[in-house]
């Protein structure tokens, strides 16, 4: 099982992005293993609006927000009390930003490590690039 | 509505202590996790659905960004989005 923070899932669906190809590899492997993956239900609007933004489009956010939704092992957390409660933990004792303490809560309560290419997560919430996951498990 | 279900007795009683020791009510407990399974969606059911997504995901984001116009990419605009504040 592994956490996905939402820039694995666009870097992937942007051809032009640096990441696209080890994204791509990565989630081509992770599908091989026939990984369960997780994230905060946050994580698809974080992807839909980025590639809105990208294409300065709306239906091209929608198209890709209803698509990701539809990802057959994605299991989306919902933003209860529970999740916050493990956030605020992590948040204050990591000195993360709000939004990265979702996604460590996320990775914390499905005990499924978050893969990220963000060098703030992987340095202050423990996550791996899907680059070194590549390394480890392909 | 009201419902009743048999649950074995040590199970029970874990949750029973554990909700204690969190201050919550059993019932409220109950119907988070239901809440969070039902949210779960369907169980995978084979690595060929996981990597047909996966072509329509790459398929979608050809179509929908191919002609997008030039500018930063989607990772960097969502990195720029969530440090917008941080010293330059």
């Amino acid at each position: 099982m592994l956490t996905l923070d939402a820039n694995t899932w666009i870097a992937a669906f942007d051809g032009q992005d640096r990441f696209h190809p080890d994204s791509t590899a990565f989630l081509r492997a992770v599908a091989r293993h026939h990984l369960r993956l997780h994230g905060p239900a946050l994580v698809i609007l974080e992807a839909a609006c980025a590639l809105a933004r990208r294409a300065r489009s709306v239906a091209a956010g929608q198209a890709a927000l209803e698509r990701l939704r539809a990802h057959p092992a994605l299991v989306l957390h919902p933003m209860d009390a529970r999740l916050l409660s493990v956030a605020q933990d992590l948040g204050l004792r990591g000195l993360l930003r709000g939004t990265d303490a979702l996604y460590a809560a996320t990775a914390a309560l499905a005990n499924a490590p978050l893969v990220s290419w963000d060098d703030e997560l992987v340095n202050r919430a423990g996550a791996i690039t899907p680059q070194q996951w590549l390394t480890k498990h392909a | 509505m009201k419902t009743t279900i048999s649950i074995p007795d040590e199970l029970y009683r874990r949750v029973k202590a554990k909700s204690a020791l969190l201050g919550r009510r059993v019932r409220d407990v109950t119907i988070e996790l239901y809440e969070r399974w039902l949210a779960e969606g369907a169980p995978v059911s084979s690595t060929q659905s996981a990597e047909q997504w996966l072509e329509e995901w790459l398929r979608l984001g050809q179509e929908t960004l191919g002609e997008s116009p030039a500018g930063p990419t989607a990772t960097e605009i969502l990195a720029r989005d969530r440090r917008r504040l941080d010293p330059r």
